[in-house]
Parts: C-alpha cells; sequence; structure tokens
C-alpha cells in the first residue's frame, strides 16, 4: 500500500498547514485586548500565548479530535473499504484548509470549526449518503454553535455586573479590588485545573476520578488565591483616578484569563487540524477502523506545535493591527469577556463540542456590552457572522467533495 | 482578519470629551468678550470673536465626527437617543458664545454707565452656570468606565443639581439687568435697547443650554 504512505504524509502535511492557519488567525482573540490596554507587549503576548495554546492542545484536546473523527460519520461504514474513509478525511482537511485560505482572501469572518465540519459532512454525503451520517451528532454540533455563545455572553454579563456592582461602583474601588481580585485569581486557577485533570488527561495517565480531582484543584485554586493576594497586597495607591489604578490592577488578572483562554482554544481548536488526520493515522496504521482508540499524543502534540508555529510566525503582525483597534477594551472588560470565553470552550471542548471560539469571544464581548461595560459595539457583526456561517459549510462541503472525487480517481 | 475587531465600534466617549474641550474653550473666552465690551475696546472685541468662531467651528468639526461613528446598529452603554441630545446640547453652548460674539460685533455697542454691574453681575452667574457643566461634562470619561453608576455617577448628579441652582442665579441677574436697562430707557435709542435684549437673551441661553446639558446626561445616567 505505497499510495497509501503518500496520503498519510499528504495528511499530516495538511494538517500541519491548517494548524498553523488556525494558530495565525485566532491567536489575536486572546491576547489582543491585553495588548491593546498596555499590560503585555506584543512578544509577550505571542509567547504567552503560542505555549498555552500547545498546552491546552496537548493535554485536553482529544476529547473534540474524536467528535471530528468519528463522531460525525461513523467509521464503520468503511470497513470493507477503509481507504475511501482515507480519502475522505485528506478532502476535508484540504478542502476545508482552502476554503478558510479563500474565505480570509475575501474578508469573510469564517470559522474553521464550521469549515471542518462541512468538510467532513461533505465527503460523507458523497460516500454514504445522508442516512450514513449521525445527524444526532451533527444537530448537536451544529446548536453548540448557536448555544455556546449565548451561554458565554450570559457568564461574562454576570461577571462583569459582578465586577461592576462590588469593585467600579463601590465609593472605594481600590480596597474591593484588593479583596476581590485573589478569590477571581482563585476560580480561574480552580475551573482550569478541575477541567483539566477530572478524566482529563488520559494521555498521561492523569484521569482523576471526580472526588480526587476537584480537591487537588481546590488547592490549586487555594494556592492562585494566595498568590494573587501577595501581588495585589503589595500594590501602592497612586495620586491618579482610583478607577485608573483599578484598571491598571486588573491587568494581571486580564492576563491570565487570556492565558486560559488561549489554552482552550488549543483544546478545542486543534481538533480543526488534527481531527480527519487522526482517522487517517489509524487505519494507516491497523489497516481496520474501529471505534475505540486513543488519539495518539504525538499528533496532538504536532498540532499544538503547528499552532504555536502559526502564532509564533505571523501573531505579531496580527496582534498589531487587532490591537490597534480595539483600545475601547479595559482590563476588567478583558477579564470578564476572556474568562466567559474560556469556560464555555472548555466546557465544550470537554463535552466534545467542536465551538467556534471565535464566535465565543464575540457572545462574550456583547455579554459584557450588555452590561454596559464597553463603549460601543457594532451589532452588524452578528448578521455578519451568521452570513459566513451559512456560506461556510456548503463552501466547505463543496471542496470536499471535489478532492475526494479526485483522490478517488487518482488511487482506485 | 479577525471578526474581533469588527465587533468593536469606535468609542464615542473620548470624541465627547474632546467636543467639551472645545466647547469649553469657546465659555473661557466669553468672559475677556465682555471685559472688552464693557472696556469699550472694541478692536479687542473683534480679536476675541474671531477667536470664539475658530473654536466654534472646531467643535462643530467634533460633533459631526461623533455622529457619523454613530450608525444604528450600534449598541452603546446609553441610550443613543439621550447620547446625541446631550452633544446636541454641548454644541448648542458653542453656538450661543458664537451668537453672542456676532452680536457684540455687529454694531459699536458701548454699555452705559448704569448697566455695568449688572452685565457684570450676569456674566459672572452664567460663566458659573456654564463652567459647573464643563466640570460635570468633563466627567464622561470616567463615567463610561464605572458604565454609568455608583459613587462617580451620585458625585455627577449631585453637580446637577448644582447647576439648577447656578442657572436660577443666571436668570434672576438676567431679569434685574433688563430692568434696571428699562429704568433708563429714555436715555437709550431705540436700536441699543433692540440689540441689548438679544444680547442678554444669548447670555440667558448660554445658562439655559449648561442646565440642559446636565438634565441631559441624568438622563443617561438614569437608565442603569
Amino acid at each position: 500500500m505505497e499510495w497509501s504512505l503518500v496520503v498519510l504524509i499528504l495528511a499530516l502535511l495538511a494538517g500541519l498547514y491548517s494548524a498553523i492557519n488556525i494558530g495565525a488567525n485566532d491567536v489575536a482573540n486572546a491576547m489582543a485586548t491585553s495588548v491593546a490596554s498596555g499590560t503585555l507587549t506584543i512578544k509577550k503576548a505571542v509567547a504567552i500565548s503560542a505555549t498555552c495554546d500547545f498546552l491546552g492542545a496537548v493535554l485536553v484536546g482529544a476529547h473534540v479530535v474524536n467528535t471530528v473523527r468519528k463522531g460525525l460519520i461513523d467509521p464503520h461504514q468503511f470497513a470493507d473499504r477503509p481507504n475511501h474513509l482515507l480519502f475522505g478525511m485528506l478532502a476535508a482537511v484540504v478542502g476545508s484548509a482552502i476554503w478558510v485560505n479563500i474565505a480570509t482572501h475575501l474578508k469573510l469572518p469564517v470559522s474553521t470549526t464550521h469549515a471542518i465540519v462541512g468538510g467532513v459532512l461533505g465527503f460523507g454525503l458523497v460516500s454514504v449518503g445522508v442516512a450514513g451520517i449521525t445527524w444526532k451528532v451533527v444537530f448537536f454540533v451544529a446548536l453548540s454553535w448557536i448555544v455556546s455563545p449565548f451561554f458565554g455572553g450570559v457568564v461574562s454579563f454576570t461577571l462583569f455586573s459582578i465586577i461592576k456592582k462590588s469593585i467600579l461602583r463601590s465609593p472605594r474601588p481600590i480596597e474591593q479590588i484588593k479583596k476581590l481580585g485573589p478569590l477571581f485569581i482563585g476560580i480561574v486557577f480552580f475551573i482550569l485545573s478541575l477541567a483539566t485533570i477530572y478524566e482529563g488527561l488520559e494521555n498521561i495517565h492523569l484521569n482523576l476520578p471526580f472526588g480526587q480531582a476537584f480537591v487537588i484543584s481546590l488547592g490549586v485554586g487555594g494556592l492562585g488565591f494566595l498568590g494573587g493576594s501577595f501581588f495585589l497586597k503589595r500594590y501602592k495607591e497612586k495620586n491618579i483616578d482610583p478607577y485608573y489604578q483599578v484598571e491598571k490592577m486588573a491587568g494581571p488578572l486580564q492576563v491570565l484569563s487570556a492565558s486560559f483562554e488561549a489554552f482552550s482554544h488549543g483544546a478545542n481548536d486543534v481538533a480543526n487540524s488534527i481531527g480527519p488526520v487522526a482517522a487517517i493515522v489509524y487505519i494507516f496504521q491497523t489497516h481496520k477502523v474501529e471505534m475505540n482508540v486513543p488519539v495518539p499524543v504525538w499528533l496532538l502534540f504536532l498540532g499544538g506545535v503547528g499552532i504555536a508555529i502559526g502564532t509564533l510566525v505571523w501573531g505579531h503582525a496580527v496582534m498589531e493591527t487587532v490591537g490597534k483597534k480595539i483600545t475601547s477594551i479595559t482590563p476588567t472588560r478583558g477579564f470578564a469577556a476572556e474568562f466567559g470565553t474560556a469556560a464555555t470552550v472548555l466546557l465544550c471542548s470537554r463535552l466534545g463540542m467542536p465551538v467556534s471560539t471565535t464566535h465565543v469571544c464575540v457572545g462574550n464581548v456583547i455579554g459584557v456590552g450588555l452590561a454596559r461595560g464597553i463603549a460601543a459595539i457594532d451589532l452588524g457583526v452578528i448578521r455578519r457572522i451568521f452570513s459566513a456561517w451559512i456560506i461556510s459549510l456548503p463552501a466547505s462541503a463543496l471542496f470536499s467533495i471535489t478532492f475526494y472525487l479526485i483522490l478517488l480517481r487518482l488511487f482506485s | 482578519m479577525s471578526i474581533l475587531t469588527k465587533v468593536f465600534g469606535k468609542s464615542p466617549f473620548e470624541p465627547l470629551y474632546q467636543h467639551m474641550l472645545k466647547v469649553n474653550e469657546c465659555v473661557n473666552l466669553v468672559k475677556p468678550l465682555m471685559e472688552a465690551l464693557l472696556a469699550d475696546d472694541q478692536e479687542q472685541v473683534e480679536a476675541i470673536a474671531r477667536k470664539i468662531f475658530k473654536a466654534e467651528h472646531d467643535s462643530d468639526i467634533v460633533k459631526k465626527e461623533i455622529r457619523n461613528n454613530l450608525p444604528k446598529g450600534i449598541f452603546l452603554p446609553v441610550n443613543r437617543g439621550d447620547m446625541l441630545n446631550y452633544l446636541r446640547e454641548q454644541d448648542k453652548i458653542a453656538d450661543s458664545a458664537e451668537d453672542l460674539a456676532v452680536l457684540v460685533t455687529l454694531r459699536n455697542m458701548r454699555v452705559p454707565e448704569e448697566l455695568q454691574e449688572n452685565l457684570r453681575i450676569l456674566v459672572e452667574k452664567v460663566l458659573i452656570t456654564c463652567e459647573t457643566a464643563m466640570k460635570i461634562s468633563s466627567e464622561i470619561k470616567l463615567l463610561a468606565e464605572t458604565s454609568f453608576g455608583g459613587a462617580e455617577a451620585e458625585k455627577v448628579m449631585d453637580s446637577i443639581e448644582e447647576l439648577k441652582l447656578d442657572e436660577f442665579e443666571a436668570d434672576k441677574a438676567q431679569m434685574k439687568l433688563a430692568k434696571k436697562m428699562f429704568s433708563i430707557e429714555a436715555k437709550l435709542d431705540p436700536v441699543s435697547i433692540m440689540m441689548w435684549m438679544h444680547i442678554f437673551k444669548e447670555l440667558g441661553a448660554l445658562a439655559n443650554h449648561a442646565e440642559n446639558l446636565g438634565d441631559n446626561l441624568r438622563m443617561m445616567l438614569h437608565k442603569s
């Protein structure tokens, strides 16, 4: 089966290519607000972003990879013709990558998540037909695309309302942030570690049951609390308006939530590049089609490295343009929006839902806006997102179908 | 490019602050203008009037820019209509200053000896009102930071109350001045009387717009 080696290498390259694309495109989502508010330099933002994204991909990425790999189409249908699944998955990666590239040129706000799901569905429709697709999973994925930005919006709305009432509108905002800041930090650490270690980390055999995971996460949260109060206590009041000082103090909080967001981005979006590749690798290794095999760590690693490369190489330029445009968001707002995004995306990743991190992020920004936190929000963006959504699925599916048919001609 | 950049519209609060600075320039020129008039220094009156025209023109440019950046689809932390009313009222302060400058340059107006003191009082009262309004308006960025509520908003609300008293004082001074003028009406020619009435009215208008500015800001705050 020499041609299958060719397919494998092509698939790995395509996966890496799309991971790099993802890294380059989405890098700004998490960190641009920190750059805009002057809390981080672009260099630091890029470095933190690449590291956290990579960790998220390797540590938590497997759940979503599985949905893309075998959730949308039951691979058993290809038991007698595994190479068709091989071609199909390759077509899905290449097709969606090309569509995302074209869309980026056309300045359409497409999501790589929608593109890859569209790609997998596309070749599925021509190879196993309408009946062969697990519509229940497709339905839940589509539902999660609608629900996740709303859910995130509710989280950030609530969080910003709390910050507003307890800190910004208090007569003594600086004392309040010294009191509450550590609590926020503790909560971020708690949720992050719980989401990571509770039945996660299969790959490094650290999948703990709920009780243990909960206790350890409480400990990690406690450490975050102590660390936070140590640093915030040392802050000395300056002779400028207290609100500007509060924003300055919230800077590190924002960096923390931004790192959290980059982590969850890695966990969720790594599947967009290597989900289909994982299926190809498995067939190549075993010549069989089976359901329950873990996603190889080295593949998550490859995806993580790709995202990190994309971030490191193109992050600087993207961050600069995006950062300049969104100066209207301050650290307290950034914290609320980023925390909401990160928590939502991580939750969805753990449920195996490939959501669009960008759309969740937009939902969260609007959530903060509804709590009267943002100077101006262009609601036209919702229309643009919906139209890109509608175009992206069929367009990506068409590219995938075309490649699938070409590959079938070439190799069989 | 990331859709994230498209979510954020241009913040209107920094330009609103810039607009306030330009209007404040006009307000600050009213006192020297009237001093020059009282000193019967027509050259100086015209020089200051030109400065007011320039500042008013600048404030118009900022106003237009703010309006152009507030399309209907934009979502703000305050009611869009309330914000536009606030901007309009702030701009009217500059307009009134300009109209006043026009009135005093149209014709060589000499302030009769009997009216000097009352006119000084009126100018002082009007300017106190305007300065309070400008001080309130300069808080707009901090109000946005606290999302229009809490301690900062309460402070502003108190100043708005103060504004009402200031405007009332200006009204009283305007009435006294008018009465004073009519008490010496025999000495004045009808054209002068007409011109003075216009000038007094324009001074009063400055204070009125300042008061309305406070009311409009209150409207923005109330919807929290």
